[in-house]
């Protein structure tokens, strides 16, 4: 069913004209009728609310609730310790409350002194581990209130900062960080930053709160883009070089293809309407995958970007947050309508979507020379914990090699680490500390686990309904046994495993895919090509343990003695109709 | 009439037939269990006790003329009421003789009356480390400083109360004492030092003295019984002397994982027993020896458990005994002094004679220690008479009957370090987090303290200073105005080491908060920040409102650690007043004096 979005002039109790958009539809929305997301950032002052009061409440770990919803835009979600609550509890304890806290680093790209100061500050302040997420952030763990302005502070001394990476707004900007070719790699990096800054919020609520920063008397904020009351949900842009697609160009709101051209970047296609999650029992929900509706030089893409965002920004649902993405207004109205009203805004036409190949949206591990013939060597980590355990020092190890390290850190789409830009002289020299600590690739390491993702999940994500980060390693190491009875070791097939629906480990493009439901209990869902270009479709619900490990071996056995050539486990599936193809494909704008 | 009939064959005239006889009809079986056994005890402390006998009863006459040259002056200095109760107690008795008598708190009293009295009795508790309570604290200083009078007319004797664990036991006491004779009084009794359990020597101690001011009155006045029961129809049949064993209904750690401290929330049935407390009053335990301790020293001493010894309550195994009837740690002065004597050791006399050397000596050690170090063939008499009898821990109650109704909660930190090798514990705190469990039981008894009390109008704003288990009587508080529609505000003060591990009864804060229950909050942890923040640094940074809410009439309460934080408070009490009052110290002194005069500042503290 469509639903008309319904728009945006709203009048409030003062009789001042609330929300702008630039078009105006007709209908006035009741204030009533906005989600309650709404009225808090109505009410926040450019996001200020009362974080200050909030982190001074001595009482509490905890924020009053509004800023819990705030306190996201600049950059912090406030979590507790699940594992904890029951006991707490009886202890007359309140919960465990600590906050995450998610450094934007566009397409993942650090220094060896930054990945220091990061390192440093997980230990400090952190529960002692870095998280490189699934969109080439780094997240803290285990932060308490009372710490969040020093790790805040500390992040931003070294240049990298927390502001917009939750909250409705434009995200972290991912960018392919794979050099196949280093020249375009480092052409489409720096567009990746100019984006990441150019749609960053303009108020002046984070330096005021965390970094002391004196807000000028008599200067009012002004957000030119998001005006006073942001997005009406998170916004992601990616941007991809093929034939590597680790960013999942099509997960996001916006997906920006690198057409390359005579060596040179000649523009980007224009994907929109891309995100995965949903919610379980809402059938108005669905992951969806964006749509390439044309192809824009070079110099226009940011224009084009900031046309979508306001499009987005007039006309998303600011009444029901679950029907608010951007791939819900393009639905709700049609993507014609889109196209015809993005290119109305601009005052031009987009070209027709050029031609475009993506191999993987897996990482290719090991080292790896880039065209400036400088080396790379992309590190697993399983489900991009950074930690150390007793027989495996993997953040010792990273530690040592950012003291000698000259290049840079790259993290990418799935969680995984890339050493970039080694001079030929130090290679042997982090080659030895990967070797000193146990900690480089190792030679067992099966195509499944190198293919394997999982979000955060228990005992920190408040949204979770089952482990996910806890549990896929030792799921994966039964399903290896299977692999391995099967000859199939080496191959690579994408497996995935979110607690929750909202996908933030991408499960809907795994061509083996997990999203929790109950402790123990998990929806698998098979069938996602291998590059990223297809969702998956649901196999099962409610399967435990047993009953994956059931249902997986006959499909695998099956896939080692009757696959076409190389042909991948996604498709495989479909071709053998062992799950129907998924009923929203990719539409391609010609 | 069965009732009457029995008694007629007693040693009973007419009148005491009649008498007895209405007091005691009604009364249930288990009442008169009781009774038996309350006159078994009375029987034995009036053998000891030469006042009481059959005297005369025509000699009133004479008496009435003589009574005004021999008033009795009855003085304490009170730290939880104990040595106030004592007072009043014996104040009644003085009465009952028919001798007029006067009471008074020692900071009350007038120090110019002191040439005026004859006879006075001294009843004073010691606190912290021999240091008189602050009720005491004037007087004590004034009889010590070279204003002190010449008190030749004066007879005197020093009733002292305290804890023989601490090395200056009964200091206080002995300060009056020697002071008074010092300045020309006569002490007409010998001072009694009373431990923990000063039920008996109290007792005995007052008919000793009630005895010599009859004597010394010349006079043979009546006697009346000293020991008149409280009517036992409006008490429970349950004391100090006669324990109930409460069952354990909830027993929660409160502290949170990876913290670096253990207070454990107790919950105790009262049922069934008709004991009454008050918010203030404080829950004596008693606890019990481990196992392997028990176990320990006898292996040392090469002594049978099963061997039968002669306790105070009776014959029992020696291991039993050990267990329950005796104390082993923390090594008290008393055993480290009569394990001298026997042993004859010339090292452990030359430390009991230095008081530095001794205090060091006894930190840290129990009595395995010791007979680890100094070997000595110990008889299994000779071990039970020099170990410190067992004797009950004072909880402050963490609770408020119109809450909790036949419950009785407690706040207990549980005391575990490591000294000279070995790992050791608090005797009753250990017993209550590792020997006992839910649906066990334990013995304790109602300490009253009427020297912490709401403000009798519940009105009246309070401030609550209570860091760490000095919180467990706010708690009470809380529970006790929670109930009432109308309730003064009320501002707590709580501090302890860690914010996420340590926030004890965190969550009914909060909740007091929210409902207006409780006016404000203010809390310190010390380990959170490099600095160490305690209490008396958010009073400090309060000193404004603070000083408002005195100036309204509020009533400031402080409870835990004696040695530190209850000083710090004190002082930066003053500090507050002398800045936000613009005053000198010396008149924020005064401010401060008077309000421990009108029980507007009041110290649970130990």
């Amino acid at each position: 069913m469509r639903t008309v979005t319904k728009q945006i002039s709203i009048k409030a109790d003062s009789g001042e004209l609330k929300y702008q958009g630039n078009i105006f539809m007709g209908k006035q929305l009741d204030y009533k009728e906005l989600s309650e997301d709404e009225h808090i950032k109505d009410k926040s002052d450019f996001l200020r609310g009362s974080i200050k009061d909030s982190l001074k409440n001595p009482l509490t770990g905890a924020l009053f609730p509004d800023d819990v919803k705030l306190i996201k835009y600049h950059g912090s979600y406030q979590q507790y310790d699940r594992d904890l609550e029951s006991e707490r509890r009886q202890k007359k304890l309140e919960p465990l409350y600590q906050f995450m806290v998610r450094v934007r680093a566009a397409g993942g790209v650090t220094s060896p002194k930054q990945w220091l100061a990061l390192d440093e500050l997980s230990e400090q302040y952190g529960n002692g581990t870095l998280k490189l997420t699934t969109r080439q952030s780094f997240q803290f763990h285990g932060i308490l209130k009372r710490n969040l302005k020093p790790t805040i502070q500390k992040v931003n001394e070294v240049l990298l900062s927390t502001l917009a990476t939750c909250g409705d707004v434009n995200r972290n900007v991912m960018c392919n960080p794979n050099p196949y070719q280093s020249h375009i790699h480092e052409e489409v990096y720096q567009f990746a930053k100019e984006i990441s800054d150019y749609f960053l919020p303009k108020t002046t609520a984070y330096h005021e709160i965390w970094l002391d920063q004196e807000k000028v008397a008599g200067t009012p904020d002004f957000e030119p883009l998001y005006h006073q009351h942001y997005l009406p949900r998170k916004f992601k842009i990616a941007l991809a070089i093929p034939p590597n697609n680790a960013i999942d160009v099509f997960a996001n709101d916006l997906g920006l293809i690198a057409i390359e051209e005579n060596n040179n970047i000649a523009g980007y296609n224009i994907c929109v309407g891309g995100g995965l999650g949903s919610t379980f029992g809402n059938d108005a929900t669905y992951p969806r995958l964006a749509d390439v509706i044309g192809f824009a030089p070079k110099e226009k893409v940011i224009d084009v970007a900031e046309t979508v965002i306001a499009i987005q920004r007039d006309y998303g649902n600011r009444s029901d947050r679950k029907l608010s993405r951007l791939k819900h207004t393009i639905d709700d109205r049609g993507l014609e309508w889109f196209v015809a009203e993005l290119q109305n805004r601009l005052g031009w036409n987009l070209a027709k979507p050029k031609s475009y190949r993506f191999k993987s949206n897996g990482d290719e591990y090991g080292w790896l020379k880039g065209s400036n013939n400088k080396w790379f060597y992309t590190l697993f980590v399983e489900h991009g914990r950074v930690r150390d355990e007793n027989d495996y020092q993997l953040k010792t190890a990273l530690r040592e090699i950012a003291k000698i390290h000259t290049g840079d850190f790259r993290l990418t789409g799935n969680q995984n680490l890339i050493i970039g830009n080694i001079e030929e002289g130090k290679k042997q020299g982090i080659d030895a500390i990967l070797e000193l600590y146990g900690v480089g690739n190792h030679p067992k390491l099966t195509g499944l686990r190198k293919s394997s993702m999982a979000c955060v999940a228990l005992n920190t994500c408040g949204l979770a309904f089952a482990e996910a980060e806890r549990y896929l390693p030792s799921l994966i190491d039964k399903l290896e046994v299977i692999m391995k009875n099967n000859g199939l070791e080496k191959d690579e097939i994408n497996i995935r495993m979110t607690g929750c629906p909202n996908n933030c480990a991408r499960s809907s493009l795994g061509e083996i895919g997990f999203v929790g439901r109950a402790i123990g209990r998990y929806n698998m869902y098979l069938g996602a090509s291998h590059n990223g270009d297809r969702l998956n479709t649901l196999y099962k619900e409610m399967l435990s343990e047993e009953n994956i490990l059931e249902e997986l071996e006959p499909i695998i056995k099956a896939y080692a003695q009757d696959r076409l050539g190389e042909e991948h486990f996604g498709d495989f599936v479909i071709r053998k109709n062992i799950v129907e193809p998924t009923d929203r494909p990719i539409r391609v704008m010609n | 009439m069965e009732l009457k009939r029995g008694l007629d064959r007693g040693p009973f005239n007419d009148e005491q037939v009649d008498k007895l006889n209405i007091a005691l009809s009604g009364l249930d079986s288990g009442q008169l269990q009781w009774l038996s056994g309350y006159f078994e005890g009375l029987i034995h402390t009036s053998l000891n006790n030469p006042a009481t006998g059959n005297l005369p009863l025509d000699s009133g006459h004479n008496t009435k003329n003589e009574l005004k040259h021999e008033k009795v002056h009855i003085l304490f200095g009170s730290h939880t009421g104990n040595s106030e109760s004592l007072a009043k107690d014996l104040h009644s008795k003085v009465k009952d003789l028919e001798i007029d008598a006067v009471i008074s708190d020692m900071a009350s009293f007038k120090t110019r009356e002191l040439k005026g009295i004859k006879k006075l009795a001294i009843i004073v508790s010691t606190h912290g480390l021999g240091e008189p309570p602050v009720q005491a604290e004037d007087f004590y200083r004034y009889l010590h400083s070279n204003k002190a009078p010449n008190l030749a007319h004066l007879q005197f004797s020093v009733l002292s109360l305290g804890d023989s664990s601490y090395i200056d036991f009964c200091q206080t006491g002995k300060d009056f004492d020697t002071v008074l004779e010092k300045l020309g009084a006569q002490r007409i009794v010998p001072r009694e030092d009373c431990d923990v359990d000063y039920a008996e020597q109290a007792e005995a101690w007052q008919s000793k003295f009630l005895s010599a001011v009859v004597q010394t009155n010349g006079q043979t006045s009546p006697v009346k019984a000293e020991n008149i029961p409280d009517n036992p129809a409006n008490k429970s049949l349950y004391s100090r002397n006669n324990l109930f064993e409460a069952t354990i209904l909830e027993k929660i750690n409160l502290n949170g994982q990876g913290s670096s401290k253990e207070t454990v929330h107790l919950e105790l049935d009262l049922e069934g027993s008709g004991i009454k407390y008050e918010p203030g009053d404080a829950l004596g335990v008693y606890g019990s020896n481990s196992h392997e301790l028990v176990e320990s020293v006898l292996h040392t001493t090469k002594l049978a458990g099963e061997k039968e010894v002669e306790t105070y309550e009776g014959t029992k195994t020696l291991h039993d005994a050990l267990t329950y009837n005796y104390e082993l740690t923390p090594l008290s002065r008393n055993t480290l002094s009569g394990y001298a004597e026997l042993t004859g050791n010339k090292g452990l006399k030359k430390i009991l004679e230095d008081k530095i050397a001794l205090q060091e000596y006894l930190s840290g050690r129990d009595f395995l220690d010791l007979i680890n170090e100094v070997p000595y063939e110990l008889t299994s008499d000779e071990l039970i008479s020099i170990l410190r009898k067992n004797t009950p821990r004072m909880y402050s109650i963490a609770s408020a009957q119109d809450v909790v109704d036949e419950e009785v909660h407690l706040l207990v930190s549980v005391v575990r370090y490591s000294a000279l090798g070995r790992n050791k514990e608090g005797h009753c705190s250990s017993t209550l987090a590792d020997r006992l469990d839910i649906g066990d039981k334990v013995k304790v008894f109602v300490d009253r303290n009427t020297r912490f009390k709401l403000p009798k109008n519940p009105e009246v704003p309070i401030i609550m200073v209570g860091p760490g288990t000095g919180v467990a009587p706010f708690r009470a508080f809380m529970q006790q105005r929670e109930v009432l529609d109308k309730k003064g505000p009320s501002w707590l003060f709580f501090g302890d080491r860690n914010f996420t591990t340590d926030f004890l009864y965190q969550t009914e804060w909060q909740q007091y908060l929210k409902e207006g229950v409780l006016t404000k909050a203010d809390v310190a942890f010390s380990r959170d920040q490099d600095q160490k923040h305690y209490v008396q640094h958010r009073m400090l940074e309060n000193g404004k409102e603070l000083y408002e809410w005195l100036e309204k009439g509020a009533h400031f309460y402080v409870c835990g650690d004696a040695k530190k934080m209850a000083k710090d408070v004190d002082v930066a009490l003053k500090q507050i007043i002398q800045q936000q009052g613009g005053i000198t110290i010396e008149k924020a002194e005064e401010y401060v004096k008077n309000l421990q005069i009108a029980n507007r500042y009041q110290a649970d503290i130990y």
